[in-house]
């Protein structure tokens, strides 16, 4: 269980998140959608302990990101998926996904390649194993980043609008992987603008607003009419998002 | 003595390639210390490690800006004078070419840290590396890539910077080239062959950066898509 | 320990090395600017010979140690009936050496100039003279204010090597003055500081021409 408790965290005189708490259980899937600026990557980065926060508490199961040595057990729990993908130019698709499994799991190499090779090919990419990242296509490279993470079998997964770096075609292949992803028990947190998306997996939604949750409902309460949807600032941000997708 | 032409002697060929045997010897001593030190300097300017970044910093700008012939002058004939101790021409040649090109390498160190990009730093710590291993996994081997042609450049020129040693007397080949010069009186037969050696070595060096290179560079080579 | 009394008297001597340090650099500067012109323009050039020359030359210069060019110089211009002293060697061969890195210098500026300009310039009408002094040469000079200079401040340290040859420029009277003074680490540590302090504000002045030429660069960013 991922527990925020009164949350809050500045960049200087700038109040990012002002009092943010959220608990999250095991095997939910949760979609973050605000705002331009409402904090939610910064709520992310907060989470595996990118972001040192102002006050306030997370914790990750039994360990607290605020103690160095217990980050490190947090960060093994939690695996992030970035916008920009991320991965290390200078290793194949394949080093990419074992890197961490070797070094920080200290697993096997054969046998983290084992799993790389096998994850690479769930999302369809078996391949591009040997390819450099630059040699791939932003979907494809994306594909490899959700790899990466899935090889430290995570029990959480953090994803970062991790389709808003591709066109509507590449974009369709990573939510199909991530829609596969979700009925496995794997807890799932994501920022995304992908509203039909996050109705289609998310069991609960979180709207943030100027660094404060305005709304956590279940997905079916969040949309229905008396949920969150007629709320003035709610409405504006979907409306506005619905546009955008077409 | 000296105005006869005296001719050149086979034990001229001997003298030439012991010569060249210090010549080399001193630049690989100095460019391997210069190279260790200088990825010192370079990593305590980049983690800011206060007081010691900055009197590093210093220290390598004056070395960068004044002439290393000074620079041998103060360690051979300066440090000795105000310590009260002994300093051999090789002692004092090392030391000055390892500082000199450490100034250079640590400026190599960090423009080539700091030209990857962070966000992948930030990835790998949200995978629980240490610092450490993100230097040696993911930091290390990029910047290595990046650096090389500058270091390769850097190499060619220290081999060109060892020829002043001959100044405070080292016997290496130019001090040779002016022995047998100030013998023979042919500098139209001696310094030619001299300044072909160094243009050979310097050859060798670049053959051996550029074979360097391509093996550390080989992910950005790829044909992007 | 540091006793920095002893140089004081000597305050003429570093003077009048410093006033040939001076002259030796301006005149190099203008000489190895003159060359590196010729070298650039021949290494751009479509003349094959022109070309090979050119490449030649840099390659050759930029990889010889400058102390075996002015041993070369120093000992071989009167083998062929060229006497002249060491100060006008020194200028000679410093301009011929760092000539080489000049042109291949002014050569980027040149080769980095938008062939846009070049081809909107020949549908003018422009001859080929013409072409290079009013558009070609002039905007990649102006770029490469700041490589040049990093180029001259490097030969001013160069002038430092002329000692070996007798020339009593500010690195040769600081050698006559350590020993008079039986205080070689005060004077030596003093003209670290001094070609440090001279780079310094050297390098700060060209930066700000570079900026000052280069300003209409920045404007679109
Ligand atoms: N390192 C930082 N230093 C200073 N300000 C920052 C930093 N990171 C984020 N901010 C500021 O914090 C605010 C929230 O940023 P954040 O990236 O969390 O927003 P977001 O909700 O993810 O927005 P978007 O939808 O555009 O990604 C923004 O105003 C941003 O400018
Ligand atoms: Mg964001």
């Amino acid at each position: 269980m991922i527990k925020i408790k009164a949350l809050h965290k500045n960049f200087g005189n700038l109040e990012v998140l002002r009092g943010v708490n959220i608990s999250i259980n095991h095997g939910e899937v949760v979609s973050i959608l605000g705002g331009s600026g409402s904090g939610k990557s910064t709520l992310i980065r907060c989470i595996n302990g990118l972001e040192k926060v102002t006050s306030g508490s997370i914790t990750v199961d039994e360990y607290d990101v605020a103690d160095k040595k217990q980050l490190l057990n947090v960060r093994k729990k939690c695996s992030t998926v970035f916008q920009q993908f991320d991965l290390y130019p200078h290793l194949s698709v394949l080093d990419n996904i074992t890197l961490a499994p070797i070094n920080v799991l200290g697993e096997k190499k054969i046998e983290a390649n084992k799993v790389g090779l096998k994850l690479l090919e769930s999302v369809g990419i078996l391949e591009k194993a040997n390819n450099y990242p630059a040699q791939l296509s932003g979907g494809e490279k994306q594909r490899a980043g959700i790899c990466r993470a899935l090889a430290m079998k995570p029990d959480y997964l953090l994803l970062d609008e991790v389709t808003s770096s591709l066109d509507p075609e590449m974009t369709a292949e990573v939510l199909g992987i991530l829609k596969n992803l979700s009925g496995k028990g794997i807890t799932m947190i994501f920022v995304t603008h992908e509203i039909e998306f996050a109705r289609e997996i998310s069991n609960r939604i979180v709207f943030l607003d100027e660094g404060v949750i305005l709304k956590d409902l279940s997905k079916e309460h969040f949309f229905s009419a008396e949920g969150g949807c007629l709320e003035p600032r709610i409405k504006k941000f979907l409306s506005k998002m619905d546009k955008n997708n077409g | 003595m000296g105005y006869n032409n005296e001719g050149f002697s086979i034990y001229d060929l001997q003298l030439l390639i012991e010569g060249l045997g210090v010549s080399v010897w001193i630049f690989l001593v100095s460019t391997i210390i210069g190279l260790l030190l200088g990825c010192f300097i370079g990593l305590v300017r980049f983690y800011r490690i206060p007081i010691l970044a900055q009197v590093l910093m210093v220290l390598s700008e004056f070395l960068k800006n004044s002439p290393v012939l000074v620079q041998l002058f103060l360690v051979y004939f300066g440090i000795p004078a105000l310590f009260a101790i002994d300093i051999s021409p090789f002692q004092a040649a090392v030391i000055t070419l390892s500082g000199n090109t450490a100034s250079f390498v640590a400026i190599i160190v960090i423009s080539s840290i700091e030209a990857i990009d962070k966000r992948q730093l930030d990835a790998a710590r949200s995978f629980a590396f240490s610092e450490v291993q993100i230097m040696k996994c993911v930091i290390f081997p990029q910047s290595l890539s990046l650096a090389m042609p500058l270091l390769v450049s850097l190499a060619i020129n220290q081999l060109q910077v060892t020829s002043l040693i001959s100044v405070i007397g080292v016997v290496d080949i130019t001090r040779v080239g002016d022995i047998i010069n100030q013998r023979t009186f042919e500098p139209f037969i001696v310094w030619p062959i001299i300044g072909l050696t160094y243009f050979i070595l310097a050859k060798v060096i670049a053959t051996v950066g550029s074979l360097l290179e391509e093996k550390y560079s080989a992910y950005r080579m790829v044909n992007k898509l | 320990m540091l006793d920095l009394s002893a140089m004081a008297g000597y305050l003429p001597e570093f003077v009048e090395g410093f006033i040939i340090t001076a002259q030796v650099s301006i005149i190099s500067i203008i000489g190895s600017f003159i060359v590196g012109l010729m070298v650039a323009l021949a290494r751009v050039s479509t003349n094959k010979i022109f070309n090979f020359i050119s490449l030649i030359y840099v390659d050759l210069f930029r990889n010889i140690p400058f102390i075996v060019l002015i041993f070369f110089g120093y000992y071989g211009l009167p083998e062929i009936g060229i006497y002249i002293n060491a100060f006008w060697t020194g200028c000679l061969v410093l301009s011929i050496a760092v000539g080489a890195y000049v042109g291949e210098t002014i050569r980027a500026g040149i080769l980095g100039i938008d062939k846009g300009i070049v081809e909107a310039a020949r549908s003018f009408g422009f001859s080929k003279l013409k072409l290079y002094r009013k558009i070609i040469l002039p905007i990649s000079l102006t770029v490469s204010v700041r490589p040049l200079g990093s180029v001259f401040i490097n030969l001013i340290l160069t002038t430092s090597i002329l000692s070996t040859i007798t020339l009593n420029e500010l690195t040769g009277v600081s050698k006559v003055i350590a020993s008079n003074t039986f205080r070689p680490f005060e004077v030596y540590v003093f003209l670290v500081l001094l070609y440090g302090a001279l780079t310094f504000v050297i390098s700060g002045l060209i930066t700000l021409w570079h900026k000052r030429l280069n300003r209409y660069l920045e404007e679109g960013v």
